[in-house]
């Protein structure tokens, strides 16, 4: 499915509010159902599997952590003299994993099936300041060069400190190299940008145009209106 | 501010940002109930050395692309809340006090993590992690202060950067 990247951030943020709307457990699990269907439907089988699995750990934190946190209601399983699970802490485990699927499987949907130039067009025309979208997409691509250069730095500490030499002292040398090498380069990169007429007031031209803002107006009316309906209908069952 | 300030600015901010992400994403620390990550060493860094401002900027962004580049993106928004909170209070405090500063600094994460994590995984999960973010954040707080004296000493043009 083809959505408008605005959309998708639209949808994101109506399926991330609406879990924490007063919804009984099976409202929440048919919106996880939804939040699943969403992402199967824009980022594919394999995409959604990655984004499930990515959960794992914390599902089971939650699955065995959270009951204990509410031990009221029936009874459901006891050990010995010790009450172990009540009715109440199942729901609310139950409640807590599906929010937490609904939200993860929302965000992951919009970025996994969304390239980084149409999020940034769609916040820039969310409203999100011309500056602070260069400054995202400067950090973006300025990670892989610092993520590399500090691997080398890293490695290079490791040789001239020796086999004996300390974690914490070559961890420290290694930071404080990181930074300079990031500090050393700011004046240059500032210049760069200068030159290229990034800091200029006035009209812009683009290469990437996102598609025609009533087409997003309308999916999104069409998905508010459709999450008005549901939220009903799962509040009358 | 000038023309030139704004490049310098802009150019310092993505610079630390992408900074503050590399050493979430690189940095591991292994201990007993997982990993500790360094971003908090950048964030002091940013908030002794700079402003505010900075500051929460490279906290709250570096942090939040950290998440959705690690395939967390789900805490994007909770790391971007509480860790651009750390920086602008511990910017802010630094002014006036720099112990206060990093006792508030260090105090933000487990609290904003327990609140607002809480939210997410349920306040049983959110409390069992609240003692790793403490020893996390604390030890990015004393490091980036040693880091920061280090980085002021070995590169003196830094003081040229503060706007």
């Amino acid at each position: 499915m083809k959505l408008d990247p605005r959309v998708k951030m639209a949808l994101a943020v109506c399926l991330t509010i609406i879990v924490f709307l007063p919804l009984s457990v099976y409202g929440i699990a048919i919106y996880t159902a939804i939040s699943i269907i969403f992402s199967l439907l824009l980022q594919g089988l394999s995409g959604t599997l990655r984004s499930l699995r990515s959960l794992g750990l914390f599902l089971v934190l939650i699955i065995l952590m959270s009951p204990l946190m509410e031990r009221s209601g029936q009874v459901l399983i006891n050990l010995g003299a010790f009450h172990l699970l009540y009715r109440d802490g199942l729901v609310l485990a139950l409640a807590t994993a599906f929010r937490f699927v609904s939200i993860s499987m929302a965000f992951s949907s919009l970025l996994g099936s969304s390239t980084q130039i149409e999020i940034l067009m769609s916040l820039y025309a969310l409203g999100l300041g011309r500056r602070s979208c260069l400054v995202i997409s400067l950090t973006l691509s300025f990670i892989p060069f610092i993520g590399e250069s500090f691997k080398r730095i890293n490695e290079s500490q490791k040789l001239r400190l020796g086999e004996d030499g300390h974690f914490s002292r070559w961890l420290f040398a290694s930071l404080v190299s990181a930074l300079v090498m990031t500090l050393r380069s700011t004046a240059p990169r500032a210049m760069a940008l200068e030159s290229r007429g990034c800091m200029l007031t006035g009209k812009l031209t683009g290469l990437v145009k996102l598609q025609s803002p009533l087409r997003a107006v309308l999916q999104t009316l069409a998905l508010a209106a459709g999450f008005a309906v549901s939220y009903i209908g799962v509040r009358l069952i | 501010m000038t023309r030139s300030s704004k490049a310098i600015r802009a150019s310092l901010i993505s610079s630390l940002t992408a900074l503050a992400a590399v050493f979430t994403l690189l940095v591991k620390i292994p201990t007993g109930k997982g990993y500790l990550n360094l971003c908090d060493v950048v964030i002091f860094f940013a908030a002794f050395t700079f402003n505010p401002l900075i500051a929460a900027s490279c906290a709250g962004l570096g942090t939040a692309l950290a998440d959705v580049i690690g395939g967390y993106p789900q805490w994007a928004l909770v790391s971007f809340a509480v860790h651009g909170l750390e920086g602008l209070l511990a910017g802010l405090l630094a002014r006036f006090s720099k112990p206060l500063a990093l006792a508030v600094g260090v105090a933000i994460v487990p609290l904003g993590y327990l609140a607002l994590g809480g939210l997410l995984t349920g306040y049983a999960v959110a409390l069992m992690e609240a003692p790793l973010n403490l020893l996390q954040s604390l030890v990015g707080a004393v490091l980036g202060v040693m880091v920061s004296r280090s980085v002021k000493a070995s590169y003196p043009p830094v003081y040229d950067l503060l706007i």
